[in-house]
């Protein structure tokens, strides 16, 4: 190898050459895991090398191909296009590289799985290399120093150029280097593959030590792109990726997605249950896409299409890839109309076993109490009701009743809880063989007494490899016990209207003939129509769950030829549920409402998913310019679900609960009400799919795929469907035009169309079928009767969803990164539960294929590295998205419609509605709220609302139909999320902000409980002090614009303090790392919204619907211990 | 090595591609259902699949169903509300009361499903039948028979709630097929009712005669002739054209038939065990656990207080909602049988015979009263009004004998058509078109149902010189109350928009509110749907 004079021409630019031999991300994030068998490793290692004429950087791949082994080097400095032949055959590492750099100046040093490479002329020690003097007349000096890596070994081969010039210098054997002439003010750039890129400007120093920090953000994270992983730089479409370092820290205390809060532009996440532990999150991606209620993204969990999130646990989650794209998505074609969730778990890896503990306990309190009166304001309002001249307030105080206690609802039925997750892991092994096992065990308690979950789950993973690396084994199996208790909302519409002087037991009654009660009870329950005790909602019903869920794969792939690869995937899941209800004899329910005397049920469910998948994959690079990457396969998958129940009413005694149905009575009296019941359902999902990829001089990429999928729940000759997508990428940093602009690591421009689909209906509605229904009278018999089951429609088919997105991605400054998303989306034949007419309809809803909805959108990604050193680092990162959603067509050929109309989504206290609060309509975003608008208070005291033309304000009642208008939208335009992380020494501090911007909130918890005709049903505190509420005295809640409030806010969703314990320093032999830390979240909103917690539904038909029986909103108080041996 | 690697090779190509099942098939599976195709074979099977038709019925009673549009809507019944603990849904039934209905109300929207499920099922069933080859004649023959009449029914409340309804009468339509009504809301409605009128003849001469368990709680030849009279009797709101005689022809046939006559005791038409009552000509047959159903909840959960269970022979407390319009038990004599069916007063314990005492504080006694106002405190300066009762106030519904300790469900069938109904409405219609001069016999049919009523009814009958037609529409509401026919005698007497009576005066309201508005869900649906004038 020739020296390389340092000359005026230009340094062949760094980025051009590395890109297709830069996988160093990936070894420095598992370098630490590597470091016991490096050595090992490097000794084991056998190569077969046969290749002729072949360029030393075409068997350094050839090399990186066939072992873990990563090269590193300042390509300026190393002749990469000298030619050579080799045929070497189960030769070490350390033999070919002595063949392939015989007899050239180039040296190296095998450091774990790093081999550095550097020229030899510098490793005699003491030479460093002079740099070129750049002018005469300025002031000049030398300076010299050490460039290390973050574990303090010395780096070899680091180039060092004077930033505006070609002239530099590369360091020796030793990481030494030396400048000397060098101008005063002069900028140093110290680079190397893999490493994040530094800059240093030279003041009086004449010594600089440099240590050069992995290149965490660097662009040669490899993604998960769906049947198989792909470099992020050759990705032609929109996938995000959050690894297991950004994930959301702090308690996870509903969902593994809770991971990704606030990390991906476009994706909305939403606890829009509370902190009811048994719920999950909604997540929304790139606005509705679909009218159908429910909208969740495709998981694919370790290759398993339609993985059950609740089969594994979220410490196993090692990265999520979201394929937010339609390019992206099309090859999982049917499911992925909301998007797909790549899942790849923890996996072993060579080496002595390593063992990892972590730990969290939490608290949860309420985020923001309804403000209700207590007894003694309660009191004071009677009294002063009861001494107005007001004969409205009169006979309002005469009813609010003073039963004599003091009592807080919410204190009663909210308990001090704290919740626990403990996880250990182990993993390791040997070279051929990996393992990975994990015990985790989740005890979840709820702020609200008796709600709550366990879960205990086991996951094993194995990796084989073996027949030099062909063939490969993989194994998963994760098993999870489920415990979980149910609630009632119930508890909650009580809660927050029950008068604070009732009493919660009966037992604190001392004139027991003085209140209407039930004297056979605990609780004590006040008598009127939908009057329960919360307590006794909670005590005197038993909801128990219990579950598991079983996911479990295995694949087997082989290598048949060099870059021919075929993959066989068996996966299994099963879900099975036992549930157990009982409602007490002297329950509210079983007591007043039915008298059933007991009420026990036991329902069994199971499910079972089968898949089969079969892959070939090819790998071609030819003549060192087109890469070609395909991928053919086929899909096979078959659900089954099936159920069981019994119920059994009139129990003697409530000592069995729901263990001995038999000793009810109402199955024996001759009661045939369906106390039994029992069902089975199947689906298939058949699909042959494939993909091509291709790229020319990492320049120009591109990528093509097609799947074409059946389903069996479409319509006899609508079952198959094809879903395309095309999508390239243009480097445009890798053109020589851009080399002036050094400043720019990378800037890719991206475009993509794909298409996906939506079967996410019930089974057989295409189907005629009949099923029981009625009893009918015949000649003196009961006879039983049989219906259709539904309106069957044997045209239904696909929801296709088309998507175009154009994307930039951007690096600069080798830590600023920058993502831009450009789409547009439209689904076309919605499917829906069309309303139809009836007649000709038997029923007046049908399953069918109508209309279009459309969402255009941007999302940007910023992150960057603003300070990063071994004693102090920053990470930052922003993303923001904006989507536009319009209705676009609500017709067909057969069905039309200009509107929907959704009524309050669930019937109330105050009975069920069938106003109108949202409206669907064509040429309309969705989430429209619909109603009057309010025009403030007469003088008189009346509410009013706006007539049609604004011209006179009206009383409801005197208000029309045609006065109503859109009065909001409740679906949020804009999420954000802001997300920093700061390390000093062994302290760290991790942040999350996140929020929703551009929405209204449809308030029904004032819209219900602030009505003071209903007085004394009403408790909240506002009902007695707000002079516009008493405006409603002798008149109902009216649906208008009174009850809608803006609903942007911003959330500290999390706030993480860690602290390392220096291990090393202290000696502790036994440990590789200790940390604790202390986290909350949810800790606070900023909001002008009133209600408790501005994050609600973002899901579904009433998107912003503040529902009045929420479980309360909570906010989490975390402590935890992290422990590696 | 090398030959293994081949070997291997072709293993994993063998391997893979049988493991590529070949299997494209994706024919459903059905597992807790049948398919259409299996069905329909045997007798049994047969009958089955014409239960649901009949089932369907239930909806007359149900949660929305004849009272609220008949009688809730009138000066019989209120949706009354009072302070804390009692019955309240939003509103929504105040506001129907109050005539404040618009297209999106909900008891609208579900009574235009109910009547056109019996339609459509009526429709679908004769078209299946008519397809089955093996069907027996006779059996076809007869369940397409009663299934026709069973159509005119549901399209005689189309007629009387809508007017104007799309008539559609056939099953096999291409999908997307949105009937029309007609552009003349007139035209439309007469269209409906000719439909009606061509159903009735043509089927009434096929279908059975028996009054017997054979055709119990099913369409007869007296059943579909007691709906030809009550077509005919409004044939002049409908149409515009009376047809009087052919009323009175219909409802000569019934009485003359002798199958019917007046039981002696008026509450036996409505007892639990009501199956053997002599005039009831069509009911609606419920078992207290076979059919379910919402007999018990029309029959004492809706207006009974929280603490009846003691006065009546139930096993929870009821709800405290719905009770009488004050006038209207007012307007009864005292010694009128009839009375009994409202339940006011002191609410008297069956096991020891003492008065209940409200369950709520201060525990008074409980005392239904007639007229909205605070007994137990006459100073009380609140103006009592249905939105704003006390627990106490209102006459509640006693009509059904409500008994249903075990079975959480009432057993009462439900009376649709009977006697003494068809004997007022032939009386009706001879003093109609005797241009309103009472005849002799129509004096003497209500004298008749009138006699039952009182245990002397010296002193309370009519003659020829005293009844007048609103003596008839006052005799209906005292004899019919709580069976659903206030609103179209109302409208037949064109007092339903003109109605003045407690809480209540729509002196002034338009005509157009004689009919209900077509559900906007539905005109959403169907494009080809006209609303009704004035809506």
């Amino acid at each position: 190898m020739k020296k390389i004079r340092i000359t005026r021409g230009k340094i062949p630019s760094f980025w051009n050459k590395c890109f297709r031999i830069m996988k160093l991300t990936l070894l420095f994030l598992t370098i630490g895991l590597l470091q016991v068998s490096a050595s090992v490793y490097s000794q084991t290692t056998k190569l077969t090398l046969n290749m002729r004429d072949a360029k030393v950087v075409e068997i350094l791949d050839a090399i990186e191909n066939q072992s873990e082994f990563r090269f590193a080097y300042s390509p300026g400095y190393i002749d990469l296009e000298r030619i050579l032949s080799l045929d070497v055959k189960e030769k070490t590492l350390e033999q070919c590289l002595r063949i392939i750099f015989n007899k050239t100046d180039v040296e190296y040093a095998i450091r774990d799985r790093h081999i550095l490479l550097f020229p030899g002329a510098m490793d005699q020690g003491s030479g460093p290399v002079v740099a070129y003097s750049l002018s005469e007349n300025s002031q000049q000096r030398t300076v010299s120093g050490t460039v290390t890596d973050s574990g303090g070994q010395p780096l070899p081969g680091v180039s060092i150029v004077i930033k505006g010039t070609t002239q530099g210098t590369v360091t020796n054997a030793n990481g030494e280097y030396s400048l000397v002439n060098l101008p005063t003010g002069a900028t140093l750039v110290f680079s190397f593959v893999g490493m994040r890129t530094q800059e240093i400007t030279v003041g009086n120093q004449t010594s600089i030590n440099i240590t050069l920090e992995e290149d965490v953000i660097g662009l040669e994270e490899v993604v998960a792109i769906g049947y198989g992983t792909m470099e992020r730089s050759r990705i032609t479409s929109s996938i995000a990726t959050v690894s297991e370092d950004q994930f959301l820290k702090g308690a996870i205390t509903q969902s593994p997605l809770q991971l990704l809060s606030g990390k991906i532009a476009g994706l909305g996440i939403s606890r829009s249950r509370g902190g009811d532990p048994t719920s999950s999150v909604q997540i929304q991606l790139r606005g509705v896409s679909s009218v159908r209620g429910s909208t969740s993204p495709l998981v694919i969990i370790d290759g398993i299409p339609g993985g059950d999130l609740n089969s594994i646990a979220p410490e196993n989650i090692k990265s999520m890839d979201l394929l937010r794209d339609g390019s992206a998505a099309a090859i999982y074609g049917t499911r992925a109309n909301a998007g797909v969730i790549i899942i790849t778990t923890k996996q072993g890896s060579p080496g002595k076993p390593s063992v990892e503990y972590s730990s969290y306990a939490f608290t949860e309190k309420y985020f923001k109490k309804p403000r209700v009166l207590n007894a003694d304001e309660w009191r004071h309002y009677k009294s002063e009701f009861e001494n107005s001249s007001d004969v409205f307030l009169k006979e309002k105080g005469q009813a609010m009743l003073d039963y004599g206690f003091d009592t807080n609802w919410y204190d009663v039925i909210s308990q001090e809880a704290i919740s626990q997750v403990h996880d250990i892991s182990i993993s390791g092994g040997s070279e051929s063989t990996q393992y990975f096992g994990s015990i985790n065990y989740r005890d979840i308690n709820g702020l609200v007494k008796r709600t709550g979950e366990n879960i205990l789950t086991e996951r094993l993973s194995l990796t084989h490899h073996q027949l030099d690396n062909r063939l490969i084994i993989q194994l998963n199996a994760s098993n999870a016990l489920i415990e979980n208790h149910a609630h009632n909302d119930e508890i909650f519409t009580q809660a927050i209207t029950k008068n604070p002087t009732i009493p919660v037991y009966n037992s604190q009654i001392t004139n027991p003939d003085m209140y209407g009660y039930n004297p056979a009870g605990e609780f004590f329950e006040e008598i009127g129509y939908n009057n329960a005790n919360p307590l006794g909602l909670i005590e005197q019903f038993e909801r128990d769950n219990q579950g598991t869920r079983f996911i479990g794969n295995a694949k087997v792939s082989y290598e048949i030829f060099d870059g021919l690869k075929a993959s066989v995937m068996g996966a299994f899941q099963r879900y099975t549920y036992i549930y157990g209800y009982y409602e007490s004899r002297d329950s509210w329910s079983s007591w007043t409402a039915t008298q059933y005397n007991g009420v026990a049920t036991r329902t069994a469910n199971k499910g079972d998913d089968r898949t089969i998948e079969t892959t070939l994959n090819y790998n071609k690079l030819i003549n060192d310019d087109h890469n070609i990457t395909a991928l053919a396969g086929y899909s096979y998958q078959d659900f089954v679900s099936e159920s069981m129940s019994a119920s059994n009413r009139y129990f003697l005694s409530d000592a069995f609960t729901y263990n001995n149905l038999g000793a009810g009575l109402h199955i024996s009296r001759g009661n045939f009400s369906s106390p039994v019941g029992s069902s089975k359902s199947t689906s298939k999902l058949i699909a042959f799919f494939g993909r091509v990829n291709y790229s020319y001089k990492d320049k120009y990429m591109m990528s093509a795929s097609l799947r074409r999928e059946g389903s069996s729940k479409f319509g006899k000759d609508n079952k198959w469907g094809y879903f395309p997508a095309i999508s390239a990428g243009w480097t445009v940093s890798n053109e020589p035009f851009m080399d002036g602009l050094g400043f720019i690591d990378n800037l890719k421009l991206r475009v993509g169309y794909g298409v996906t689909g939506n079967q996410g209906i019930d089974n057989y509605l295409s189907l005629s079928r009949v099923t029981t229904s009625g009893v009918m009278l015949y000649n003196g018999e009961w006879n039983p009767g049989f219906a259709p089951a539904s309106n069957p429609n044997p045209n239904l088919r696909w929801e296709r969803k088309a998507e175009t997105d154009i994307g930039l991605d951007v690096s600069m400054f080798n830590n600023i990164n920058i993502n831009i998303d450009f789409y547009k989306r439209s689904t076309t034949d919605l499917l829906y539960q069309y309303a139809v007419p009836v007649p000709p309809n038997l029923y007046s809803t049908t399953w069918a294929n109508v209309g279009e909805i459309s969402n255009k959108g941007i999302e940007l990604t910023f992150s960057a590295s603003p300070v990063s050193n071994p004693k102090f680092s920053w990470y930052t990162s922003f993303n923001i998205s904006y989507n536009k959603n319009m209705l676009e067509s609500l017709s067909n050929e057969d069905y039309s419609h200009s509107y929907l109309m959704i009524g309050m989504p669930q019937a109330g206290r105050l009975g069920q509605s069938d106003e109108t609060i949202y409206r669907i309509e064509e040429g309309q975003p969705l989430g429209n709220i619909y109603g009057w608008e309010h025009a403030g208070i007469s003088e008189d005291g009346k509410w009013q609302v706006w007539n049609k033309d604004n011209t006179e304000k009206i009383h409801p009642t005197n208000a029309t139909f045609e006065d109503r208008r859109v009065i909001g939208n409740g679906l949020p335009k804009s999420y954000f999320g802001f997300n920093n992380t700061l390390r000093y020494g062994n302290f760290d501090l991790d942040m999350t902000l996140r929020g929703a911007l551009f929405f209204d909130i449809l308030n029904t918890i004032m819209l219900h409980r602030l009505n003071p005709a209903t007085l004394p049903g009403q408790t909240l505190l506002k009902t007695f002090t707000d002079p516009d509420i008493f405006a409603l005295r002798d008149q109902r809640n009216y649906m208008d614009s009174y009850w809608v409030q803006r609903g942007d806010y911003i959330k500290l969703d999390n706030i993480t303090f860690g602290y390392y314990i220096p291990v090393t320093n202290l000696n502790m032999k036994y440990f590789k790392q200790i940390r604790f830390f202390v986290s909350g979240s949810n800790l606070f909103c900023l909001t002008k919204y009133t209600g408790e917690d501005p994050e609600l539904e973002i899901q579904g038909l009433s998107p912003g619907y503040d529902q009045y029986w929420n479980y309360p909103r909570t906010k989490t108080y975390t402590i935890g211990l992290n422990v590696k041996f | 090595m090398k030959k293994l690697i081949i070997r291997l090779n072709i293993f994993v190509i063998i391997v893979t591609i049988l493991a590529t099942p070949s299997c494209t098939n994706l024919d459903e599976e059905v597992w807790s259902a049948i398919v259409s195709e299996d069905f329909y074979k045997t007798e049994a099977e047969l009958v089955a699949a014409m239960a649901p038709a009949y089932s369907a019925l239930k909806d007359l009673i149900g949660g929305r169903g004849i009272l609220i549009h008949e009688e809730q809507t009138t000066d019989i019944l209120c949706p009354l509300t009072r302070d804390y603990g009692g019955w309240y849904d939003g509103g929504h039934s105040q506001r129907y009361h109050e005539h404040n209905w618009t297209p999106e109300t909900g008891y609208i929207t579900t009574w235009w499903s109910n009547a056109f499920n019996w339609v459509n099922r009526s429709n679908m069933l004769i078209f299946q039948f008519n397809q089955i080859e093996t069907m027996d004649p006779e059996l076809r023959a007869t369940f397409t028979g009663e299934l026709s009449i069973l159509r005119a029914f549901g399209y005689y409340y189309l007629l009387s709630f809508f007017g104007n309804v799309p008539v559609v009468d056939r099953f096999d339509v291409e999908p997307g097929f949105s009937p029309s009504n007609n552009a003349d809301f007139e035209t439309g409605r007469k269209q409906v009712f000719d439909f009606i009128e061509k159903d009735l003849m043509d089927n009434i001469p096929n279908l059975s005669a028996a009054v017997d368990q054979t055709t119990y709680g099913r369409f007869n030849k007296w059943a579909a002739m007691t709906l030809a009279v009550k077509l005919y009797m409004g044939a002049e709101v409908w149409t515009g054209t009376p047809q009087w005689d052919k009323a009175i022809n219909y409802a000569n046939q019934i009485i003359e038939s002798g199958y019917y006559q007046l039981e002696p005791d008026y509450f036996a038409n409505f007892k639990q065990e009501n199956d053997n009552s002599q005039e009831n000509i069509f009911v609606v047959p419920f078992h207290e656990t076979l059919t379910g159903g919402n007999m018990s909840n029309w029959g004492y959960v809706m207006h009974h207080h929280f603490a009846s269970q003691a006065t009546v022979n139930a096993p929870r407390g009821a709800n405290n909602g719905t009770s009488a319009i004050p006038s209207h038990v007012h307007s009864f004599h005292p010694d009128d049988v009839r009375l009994k069916g409202w339940n006011y007063g002191p609410q008297i314990r069956l096991d020891n015979g003492e008065i209940q005492l409200s369950n709520r504080p201060p525990n008074n006694p409980l005392i239904f009263t007639i007229d909205y106002v605070n007994i137990f405190n006459p100073d009380d300066p609140v103006v009592r009004n249905h939105t704003n009762a006390l627990e106490n106030n209102g006459a509640r519904p006693r009509k059904y004998e409500i008994n249903y300790q075990a079975g959480q469900n009432m057993h009462n069938d439900l009376p649709v058509y009977r006697l003494a109904d068809v004997m007022l409405l032939k009386a009706e219609a001879l003093m109609r078109k005797n241009g309103g001069v009472a005849t002799q016999e129509a004096v003497d049919l209500v004298n008749e149902v009138r006699s039952r009523a009182f245990e002397d009814p010296t002193g309370h009958l009519f003659t020829s010189e005293t009844l007048t037609l609103d003596d008839i529409l006052q005799e209906r509401a005292w004899e019919l109350y709580y069976e659903g026919h206030r609103r179209t005698d109302l409208i037949r007497f064109d007092k339903f928009v003109r109605g003045t009576w407690e809480f209540f005066d729509r002196s002034n309201e338009g005509d157009y509110r004689n009919v209900f508005p077509i559900p906007q869900a539905q005109i959403n649906a169907n494009p080809n749907l006209k609303q009704n004038p004035g809506y």
